[in-house]
Formats: C-alpha cells, structure tokens, sequence
C-alpha cells in the first residue's frame, strides 16, 4: 500500500493572509484593541476632567459617613459611612419590597390568568379588562397613583398626635388588629418571649425528620406501588413535631400587637410600614401581576391542545386535568419569563424615589446630592443591581436545567 | 469560490475599518488639527468652526476651566443655574419669565459683564443636580439660593463669592398644631428636600438633641408641597427664607395659617458660586455682587444713577467717570456699575423688590448694611 | 372476516349521513346567561358576588369621570401635556412634522399595500383578506383618545384643523404609495424614508449628523438608481465616489474627509474588480451624501433649543429616536453574541447582560451626572441628548436579545442551504439569515417600543417634563394646587394606554399573519 502514500500529494501550506486560523486571531486582536482604545479614550477624558474639576476619583468617599438619617430607621447612625452601612440599609430595604412584591404578582397574577380562561363570561371580562389596562401604562403611573392619590390624598385619616388612625380592634379585645392611616399601617406580628434558640434546633430536627419521611414514602411507592402521599406525610410530620417543639420550649414567641406609640406619631408593636413602602409594593404587584397573568395565559394555551383532550378522554376532571396534566407542563413553560418578571421587579422598585421610600437607588441619589462623587456611587449601585440580576439568574438557570425541554 | 470568500473576507475588513473610521470620527467630534481645548489656561473657544453647523444648541460649546470671562463676552449671554420653583428668589411667572431675588443677580452679572441685563439664559436645576451642572460647564455661574459650606467649597469644588442672603434652617408647622419647639417634633414626619445642607443640619441637630425624627425626601418643591399641605409630614424644613416665602404663597392661596418655629438651628449663608480654578471670573461675578452692596452705601439707586455728580474721587471712579485714570484690572467695563444699577438696581432695591413681599424684613436682620448693623460690607472700590 | 365485513359496513353507514352544517348556535339571552354565567356551582357563586360589585365600581368610575372629576386642569393645560414649555413661535415645527409623519406613514402603507398586490399577482395566492373592522380593533384605541381631546379637551380650532391635515396628508400619501408603478417603489421609499428624516430634521436642524441619515434614507434610490444604468455607467458612479471623497478631503479634513475618501477609493476598487453594481452603489452614495451635507449647509435651517422641550410629543419622539439609533448597535451586539470568535462573544455578552443587569434610572442618573465628563473637554449636551443616548444604550441590549432570538428562531437548514450554494459566512448572514430573523422578531420589536415607549416615563425623574411629569407643572399653577390629581393622572395613563393598546394589538396581528412561532 506504500503506492497509496506515495500518491498523497503534501497538503499545501495556506499564505497567512489567507489563513483562517490566523485571520480569526487578528480579526479579535483588532476588535479587542478597538474597544480597549475605545474605552481607555472615554475613561481617559472622564479623570480628566473630573480631576481638573477637583472631583475625587477614588473609591474610598465610600468610607466617609452618610450624615443623614434615613426614614422608618432609627438603627442608622448618621455617622456611619457610605459602604457598607448605608448600602445595606438600601439593599435591604430593596430586597424587601422586592419579596412582597413579588409575592402580589405572583399570587394575583396566576389567579387572573386562570381567570382569563375561566367559562365564566363576566370573570373573563373583568380579568382581560384588568390586564389590557395595566399592562399598557407605566408602572411610575402606577405607583404615583398609589403614593399621591391612594395614600397622600385617598380616604385615610392622617396619622399625628392630634388624628387618631383607623383601629380595627379584635372582637372582644383592646389590641389592634389593624392600624390604618395616610402614612402608617400596622399588621400583628410576632416577638420573642424567650429560648428562642433552642426551639429553631427543634425545627431543623423536624425538617430533617420531614424530608426521612418524605423518602421514607417515595421508598414505600417504589417498593409497593401504594400511593405515597409523601406531601402529606412530610408536611404533617413537621408541623406536629414543630407544634411538639414549640410547646415544649415554653412558647417562645408571642402576638406582638401594633398599637400607636406616646408620641402619636409612630407605631410600637407590630410590623409598621409606611405609605412609601406600601406604594411600591402595592403598584409594582399590581403591575407585574397583569404581565404575569399574560405569561400564565400563555404557557397554560401553549401546552398542546392534545394532552387536554387525552386527559378528557381518560375520564379525568377539571381540577384533576389541571393539577396532573396542565399545569406542570404549562409551568415549565412559563417559568422563565416568570423569572425574568421577577427580576424586572426587582428593577422597578428603583422608581421609589418618588414616594421617598429609602431603597438603594433613592439613597444613592441623596447621597450624590449631598456632596458624594456621583461615578462611584453609580458604580456601586449598578453592580448592586447586577448582583440582584446575577442571583435571578442563576435561579433562573437551575430552573430550567430542571424543565429542560427537550427539543424536537 | 476561494476568490469570492477571499474577496468578501477582504471587503469586510475594510469596510469595518472605514465604518470604524467614521464611528470613531464621530466619536471624537470634527475636530481640526488647531483645535485645543486642552486645560492650560489658554483661551481656545470651540466656536464650531468646524462642527457641521450645529447650530442645534443641544450641545453647548463651553470652555472649561480658564477663560470664562472670554467665553461669556464671545457668547454674549450668560448661562445662569436657577431656582424655577421657589417663590421669591427664583420662579417663573404666568408670563414664563424667571424673576426673584437670584434671578436678580443673574441679571447683574449680566449687566457687568455684557452690559445687558437680559442677556441671560436660565437653566433650572435640581437642588440635586445643580453642582454637576456648574462643574461640567453647563452654567457659568449658579445663583440659587445655595449655602457655602466648606465641603462645597472642597469637595464640589465650588468657589463662593460674597453672601448675598444670610440666613438659617428653620422649621414650620401648621399653626393650628401649636408646636413651639424641637421637643414637639420628636418621631415626627419631616419633609425634606435631598441634596441640601437642610438634610444634614436635621440629621445632626436631632441627634444632638436625643430626638427621632423620620425624613420624607421628596426632590420637586411642588410634590413636597402637596405631602405637606395634605398632612403626610407635619413638618417643612428649609431656609427660613424659603419657609417664608413658602408660608406667604400658602396663606395667600388661600391654604391653613402656617407657623414658623423660632428656633433657628444652623447658619446658612446663601450666595452665588462659580467654578473652582478660575479666578477671574470669580473676582468678576464678586465685584458685580459687591457694586449693588457699595452703591446702596453711596444712596446711589436706579432712579439717580443716570447723571449723578459728585465730588467724591472714589464715586466718581465707582461710576466709571474716571475711566482713563483708574481702572483696576478685574476684566470689567469702567461703567459696569452704572449698568448694574441702572438696570436692575441696587441691594436695597433688589431686597424689597423681590423679598419684602414675602414677609421678610430687613431690619434687624443680617442683611442689611454694616452701618445699619448688618453684614453687608462691601470692600473699598480702590 | 366478519371484523372486515362489519368495518366495510359502518364505513358505508357511515358514508350515508349527511354531513352536518356547521351553524353558530344561536342562543336566546337567557339561555347565553345560563352557559356563560351560571353554568356551574362555583361560577353560581362567583357571578353572585362579583357582578353587584361590578356594577358598583363602574357606576362610581363613571360618575368620576363625567360628573364629579375635575377636569379643568386639563382642559386649562393641554398644551402643556403635549409639549410643554416649547417656545411658542416655534410651535410650526412641531405642526409640520405631525403632517410630515403622517405623509410619510401613509407612503409606506401605500407601498406596503402595493407590494402586496404586486407579489399576489405574481405568485397567483389572493390577497389575505381584509375589512376595515380588523383595522377598528387595533386603532380604536388612538382614535377614542383623539376624539376625546378634540370634544372635551380642546379650546380651540387648531387641533382640529390639525387632525383634518395630518389625516389628508396621510390618505394623500396612501394613494401616491398605492399608484406607484412596480419599478418605482423603491423610489417610493426613498420618498417616504425622507419625508421620515425631513420630519425629525425640522426639529433638530438641518446641522449636525442630519446629512448621515438622509442619505441613509438614499439607499433604496441609488439601488434602483444604479440598478438600471448599464455596466459602463456604473462604472462612471463609482468613480464620481472617489470624486466626491477627494472633493470632501479637500474641503473638510480630518476624520469626516478621511472616510469619505477611504469609502470613495473603495468603491473604486470594487468596481475595477468586477463588482461594479456594489461598487456604483457605494460611489454614489458617497456622492450623494456629500452633496447632501452641502445642501444642509447651504439650507442652514436652524435647530431649536430643547430645553424647554416636553409633554407627550417629547415621549414620543425620543421612545422613536432611541429605538431607531439602537436598532443597528442591537443587531451588531446580537451577531457579535453569536459569533465563533471567543473575544467578540465575550465582549458582546459582557454589554448585553450589563445594561440588562441594572435599571434605566440608574443610567439616566449617570448620563445626568457625568455623561459630558466622558466627551472631549469642552462640549455639555442638553439634557434630552443625555437621555435619549442613555435609553438608546440601554435599549441596544434589549434589542440585541431580541433579534437573536430570531437569529436562533432561523432554523440551520437555511445555514446549511446557504454554505452549499458556496455563499461565505457574511454572505449567508445578510442575504438569508438577517432578513429572516427581522421579519421574525418584527412583532417582539414593537413589544421593546412599547416598553420603550413607557419608559420615557422615567425622565420624570431626571427633571425633564415629559407627559407624565407635565402634571408637575400644571400642579404647580396657584390654580391647581392639589386639584385633580387624579384625574390628571387618569389623563395621562389614559394617553399611555392609547398608544401602547394599539401596538400591542397591531404586533399581535402581525404575529399572527406572519405565522411566527407556527411551524
């Protein structure tokens, strides 16, 4: 077979102006060094001229105190600096309108998606009214609505020592169910009242027995066939076990119940929040509720017409074609754009500026104003926002690593 | 099909290089090889000689740094950072005209540098944005009841020149509520605008004092206004200057009597600012401020400055009536105070014209001349 | 046997029946109540509760909005939710580009229709039908919110003679896109492209970067242009690009003049090389475009200040403007996302996903506050040019997810097809991949204008007084103070709804008839 080799012809070298090889390394060579000029000229005039200016360009300003209070939270001392103190105060406060937020949209906004499709002619009036209109108009709108026409002048008393709010007081009781106001309102919550300690140990014991029970059932299903109910068991196993735990360690925690304080102008007790927290909050889940209804329509369409009339002509009922057929298939369809909802939330609650809640972007921007170098303090808060964004992700992406579709 | 690849490969690359070309060209704006803008105090105004015809003036060619003076008189208009929402020092009429006691100023500095008052081009500015708008260049000078602290003068890099307005923090209430002093506002809701020396003389005040109090911060005066009047803060704080002013425009609309605390609980000296780094300019603004302070000394206002005699060497230089033996060296026009005075008028004027409608009074207060007891002095014109 | 004699038997059976005929079931009212309302317990009750709420709650809207709203702020300030505090003398500008819009939109359609018209004839398939009422259901929206300005809200005849105008112009312009002969509809674009451009340059100026896109606009033109000279004429335009290059070093050194004649000498080369329609197209487009910047020299008609500049017409044009500047950079981050080499990827992915990762208000917060800091020393923008250059980089990577994913929707049969064929890589890119995937995503565009379009909203914040901070201004009249508030609001959320409920409809429709997403 040697007379095969020796035909090969040698495999010509290719000129280097013509070498992909070599061409692709250049081509990224030359974008690279575009845009690193590119950005070395904008960065270039930017110190420039902040420093002709006089403007520091370093990042320790952010190490300077704050030296200013910051509304509903009387923990912050005015003296403490710029990173990390006020910076948490606002990703907190963010995080916190982000939840509740989230929490309204998604609870509305699956409801009104259902609703969409419901048989009932007036429910699927009102629910396409809902979201036609919402959709379309500006969440800013929305919550200046809720800031000023809702809270600032809407039907609520206003709160000072001289107007008493709203009391809805229980039946046959003193403590305040609900305080009600221009500014303020007041939900019970819960307080401490002892070895609090001790009683989450018991509950991390419980969630371990729970999710022992929860395989110990799936095991049962494998081995027998019977039917698991592993939901059931798991649950129920921790909440007695919490019940047991709780009443063991002498009732840790007691009804904290809200009540207006001496001075008259504040809430003791209680979870208080204020009219900025609820504008936001209320507007951006009213907002984000008509989107995700949108998505829920969707996804629950896009699963395909056959599956529903499988599921029909295997005598299955309306809540059972929903719970076992549609809706898991339709939940992996919609979750990303979920997801992605949840992180345009998340975005949105920088509008709160205009309702004076402190969340992270109204306080950098006061800080700016108050004498701090607006580069870094925009910097800080875009990589703050990219944190957020970069946690969305990374849920959404083990999200749909576990809905992976599989692709025809 | 090697030639076609080999071609189209080829064209790209130089047709990216040339979009690249004139992308960055772009970028870089039309500049000829003489243009310098470069900060070494040299007097290059980018004039557009080579800009198309941007005659669009959403981009506004400023010099930094050095040179405004120059910029100023070649322009022939000043930009002026203002006040649009605050009766009395900087607002704006049914007519769309700005006036107020800034505004007034604006004015005077228009008169001395360019000789016409109205040669001034407003731009109303945030209590937030107001020094990145003075240190990018947007304006040449800021006049909106800004106070002078040192970290402004540091850190903004700000330069204050002389104090056209003393004043101090104050609070006001509805007069119905009856608070008299701090101790009544302890947790109270505040009402304050971000960006102000307000904000950080509550913080420390407060502190100081053991008391709580919960800032609203809201950045437009009107919105601020609304929370007020409709009781989402039972406290206003700002100037006490503003609070008057504010506490007039209430009552006269018709709106709950208003009370202000008496308590004054920091100095707020307010005046007009320049740019760091450029000196003539500030001694010129400066100057300008101080004609209408020495002219109000002299008796000289806008009725009888227009051929007013005297034998008074120094006057008579004042006035420019010297011109060929004195002049000394700030940049300015001999017979820029007559200007001043003659057209917007002198200190006293300026003060009752806009401020004494409001309710605030001259006497015995801090501005007022230093022969009358106030702080109102101006340096000899020598 | 039997089973395939009794299958043959239904079969005939069956074959017996007469077909039913579908008929929409009539239904009287009580019996549609009965199947819409009540037809299960659970809808019993859900229909018992909430229709007696219903009626409320829209008894009280109505009474708000026809009897006891107080709708003097804005009939008193209308012209402040429409532009602002625009210089009177100069309200013609604004007045003639609205005609201008509607010429040029009733061009396009004309030529849309046409188009249609001339590949039913060609390829034989009817016309897709359709009647006035699928129009109704998209445009009802924006035509309920003109109707209610001009009856309640206008004071005077303007806007109403304004209307009449821009709807005559429009219909105009349909029936000189629709009378077009074939040949000339590119022609006809570069008509409607221009009047497009001439409508925004009569508010900018005819300075500036105008000359860039009217000659943008030429494109079409030159194409049909230099479609029909003959080979030795081309040739002839090609080198009238070298001319004009030359002509433009000349006159204008410096960056401008460099790439006019870089972009002149290689139209030149192209065409020497046999390319000569590439090559004639490049050449006079470069020609054109110089003769263009002469001619807006020459016109020198003047731009406006916009700092004064707001209301509604603001939110539309910059919502506009920013999609249009960021359409080219979204497209060229979203091919750089795809492309094979590592270093433009990563680059491309580094910008997307950070102007996706932080909120538009946080970069229209440094585009206030140090925007100018990183131009040359020297030059300060107003405060709409900062805006609208940080919406359009931000918008470039919304735009940039967009078109890939109809880059992606392209489905790698076309690649392969192409790559047989011999086409190289760009080739395939431009001529197959590209106009398929904008096609595709058309309907998911006019979804990121209407999110554009409602993000202008947060210019509020950044002090300019566009349609919703507009209520600043009337609210802070002595007259106004802390009355209608809400319907002020309900004013303008009311606009915003107009506008988007009709985009949205119209992308929807698009959708459909494109069959997007239907394999």
């Amino acid at each position: 077979m040697t007379s095969i080799e020796s035909e090969l012809r040698p495999v010509p070298r290719v000129p280097l102006w013509r070498n992909e090889r070599v061409l692709k390394i250049v081509a990224q060579i030359v974008a690279v060094a575009v845009v690193v000029a590119l950005l070395r000229w904008l960065i270039g005039n930017l110190t420039t001229n902040l420093n002709r200016v006089g403007i520091s360009t370093d990042f320790g300003v952010l190490r300077q105190s704050t030296n200013f209070t910051i509304r509903d939270d009387p923990g912050f001392a005015p003296n403490s600096p710029v990173f990390p103190n006020m910076l948490w105060v606002g990703v907190k406060n963010t995080a916190i309108a982000s939840v509740v937020g989230i929490a309204i949209a998604v609870g509305l906004g699956v409801l009104i998606g259902v609703g969409r499709l419901s048989s009932n002619w007036l429910v699927r009036k009102l629910c396409t009214v809902y979201v036609e209109i919402i959709r379309n108009i500006p969440p800013l709108a929305i919550i200046i609505f809720f800031g000023y026409a809702v809270f600032t002048y809407g039907p609520f008393p206003i709160f000072n020592p001289r107007n008493p709010p709203w009391q809805v007081k229980l039946p046959g009781s003193d403590n305040n169910f609900l305080i009600l106001s221009n500014d303020r309102w007041a939900f019970p919550s819960f307080m401490k009242d002892g070895n609090v300690g001790i009683f989450w140990i018991l509950v991390l014991v419980a969630v371990a027995a729970a999710i022992v029970a929860w395989k110990w059932r799936t095991k049962v299903n494998v081995d027998t066939g019977a039917p698991h109910h592993r939901v059931v068991w798991a649950f129920g196993v921790l909440v007695v076990l919490a019940v047991i735990a709780f009443l063991a360690t002498g009732v840790p925690y007691r009804w904290s119940w809200p009540a207006v304080s001496a001075s008259g102008r504040t809430i003791v007790g209680g979870f208080g929040t204020n009219a900025g927290y609820l504008s936001i909050t209320g507007a951006l889940g009213l907002y984000h509720a008509s989107h995700i209804a949108e998505i829920t329509r969707g996804s629950i369409l896009a699963v395909p017409r056959g599956q529903s009339e499988a599921s029909l002509a295997l005598a299955l009922g309306g809540f059972q074609r929903y719970r076992f057929v549609i809706l898991p298939q339709a939940a992996k369809i919609g979750f990303p754009p979920i997801i992605s909802q949840f992180l345009s939330l998340t975005k949105n609650t920088s509008l709160a500026t205009v309702v004076a809640y402190p969340e992270v972007t109204s306080l950098v921007t006061s800080a700016i104003g108050n004498g701090k170098p607006a580069v870094q303090m925009l910097v800080a808060l875009m990589a703050i926002y990219l944190l957020f964004s970069f946690a969305w992700s990374v849920l959404l992406n083990s999200v749909g690593r576990k809905f992976k579709e599989v692709s025809r | 099909m090697r030639s076609l690849r080999s071609t189209s490969r080829r064209r790209a690359t130089v047709g990216a290089i040339a979009a690249l070309a004139l992308i960055v060209g772009a970028c870089g704006g039309d500049d000829d090889t003489t243009d310098s803008t470069d900060t070494d105090g040299s007097v290059a105004i980018d004039g557009g000689g080579d800009q198309p015809d941007d005659t669009t003036a959403d981009t506004v060619e400023v010099v930094q740094g050095g040179g405004t003076l120059a910029a100023v008189k070649a322009r022939g208009e000043l930009v002026c950072g203002a006040n649009d929402t605050l009766p009395g020092f900087g607002s704006v009429n049914e007519a769309g005209e700005f006036e107020g006691f800034d505004i007034d100023f604006c004015k005077v500095v228009a008169a001395a540098v360019l000789g016409d008052a109205n040669a001034v081009r407003y731009v109303p500015l945030t209590a937030q944005t107001r020094f990145t708008a003075l240190q990018s260049g947007e304006v040449d000078v800021l006049i909106r009841n800004t106070t002078w602290t040192a970290t402004r003068d540091g850190q903004e890099s700000m330069t204050f020149l002389h104090t056209t307005f003393f004043d101090g923090q104050g609070l006001m209430v509805p007069a119905d509520t009856g608070y008299t002093t701090l101790e009544d506002l302890d947790e109270a809701n505040i009402c304050v605008t971000p960006g102000t020396t307000t904000e950080l003389n509550l913080s420390a005040v407060f502190q100081s004092r053991g008391l709580a109090y919960n800032p609203v911060v809201i950045e437009t005066d009107a919105e601020l206004r609304q929370l007020y009047e409709a009781g989402q803060c039972e406290v206003w704080t700002t100037d006490i200057s503003g609070l008057t002013a504010w506490k007039f425009t209430i009552e006269d609309e018709g709106g709950a009597e208003q009370f202000i605390l008496p308590e004054v609980i920091s100095k707020e000296p307010l005046g007009p600012g320049v740019r760091d780094g450029d000196s003539e300019w500030a001694q010129v603004v400066d100057w300008a401020v101080l004609a209408t302070i020495q002219a109000w000394e002299y008796g000289i206002d806008s009725t009888n400055v227009d051929g007013y005699t005297t034998d008074d060497v120094g006057i008579q230089n004042f006035l420019g009536q010297n011109a060929g033996d004195f002049d000394p060296g700030l940049g300015l026009d001999p017979d820029f105070a007559v200007n001043i005075i003659s057209q917007v008028g002198n200190y006293e004027e300026i003060f009752k014209r806009n401020v004494e409608p409001l309710g605030l009074v001259m006497e015995g207060s801090p501005n007022n001349l230093w022969t009358n007891g106030g702080l109102l002095y101006a340096p000899p014109y020598r | 046997m039997s089973e395939i004699d009794s299958t043959a038997a239904v079969n005939e059976l069956l074959a017996q029946v007469p077909p039913e005929p579908r008929v929409r079931e009539q239904l009287s009212p009580g019996q549609w109540v009965k199947k819409n309302l009540f037809n299960s317990k659970l809808n019993t009750v859900i229909t018992i509760v909430l229709a007696p709420i219903t009626i409320y709650l829209g008894y009280r809207f109505f009474r708000f909005v026809f009897v006891t709203g107080r709708w003097e702020p804005v009939r008193q300030n209308l012209e402040l939710f429409m532009v602002a505090r625009y210089p009177r003398g100069e309200r013609w500008r604004i007045l003639t580009q609205l005609v201008l819009v509607a010429g040029a939109a009733g061009i396009g359609t004309g030529l849309v229709g046409k188009r249609q018209r001339i590949v039913a004839a060609q390829t034989g398939q009817p016309l897709p039908p359709r009647s006035w009422r699928t129009y109704a259901s998209s445009y009802w929206s924006i035509v309920l919110y003109v109707v209610v300005l001009l009856a309640a809200f206008t004071r005077t005849f303007g806007p109403l003679l304004l209307t009449l105008g821009c709807i005559t112009t429009g219909v105009v312009g349909y029936l000189i896109g629709r009378a077009l002969p074939g040949a000339a509809l590119p022609y006809g674009w570069t008509l409607a492209a221009l009047t497009g451009v001439a409508s925004f340059q009569v508010l900018s100026g005819t300075g500036g970067w105008a000359w860039f896109f009217t000659t943008v606009a030429l494109v079409p033109a030159v194409g049909a242009v230099v479609a029909a000279l003959p080979a030795n004429a081309r040739l002839v335009g090609a080198g009238l690009g070298t001319a004009a290059g030359l002509v433009t070093v000349i006159l204008k050194p410096g960056w401008l003049g460099g790439a006019a004649i870089v972009l002149g000498a290689f139209a030149l080369f192209t065409a020497l090389r046999g390319n000569r329609v590439d090559g004639a197209r490049l050449g006079l487009l470069v020609a054109a475009g110089g003769g263009v910047y002469l001619l807006g020299r020459a016109i020198g008609l003047d731009g406006i200040d916009w700092a004064n500049w707001g209301g509604l017409h603001l939110s539309l044009v910059v919502a506009s403007a920013a999609i249009v500047l960021a359409l080219p950079l979204g497209i060229l981050l979203a091919l750089g996302r795809r492309s094979k080499l590592p270093a433009v990827r990563v680059m491309s992915v580094a910008y997307i996903e950070f102007f996706r990762g932080a909120p538009l208000i946080s970069f229209l917060l440094a585009a206030t506050f140090f925007l100018g800091f990183f131009l040359g020393a020297g030059t300060t923008l107003s405060q709409i040019t900062r805006a609208i250059a940080a919406i359009t980089l931000f918008s470039a990577a919304y735009v940039a997810e967009v078109v890939r994913g109809g880059l992606n929707a392209v489905s790698k049969g076309q690649v392969e097809a192409g790559q047989a064929l011999g086409l190289p890589a760009s080739k395939v890119t431009r001529l197959i991949v590209m106009p398929q995937a904008l096609r595709a995503v058309i309907p998911a565009m006019v979804g990121q204008f209407i999110s554009l379009f409602k993000d202008t909203s947060l210019l509020t914040i950044i002090g300019v007084a566009e349609y919703l901070g507009a209520r600043d201004l009337v609210h802070s009249q002595n007259a106004f103070r802390g009355i209608g508030i809400a319907e002020t609001l309900v004013f303008v959320a009311f606009g915003y709804w107009a506008f988007t409920f009709t985009m949205s409809r119209e992308s929807q429709r698009l959708e459909r008839r494109l069959g997007v997403g239907q394999r």
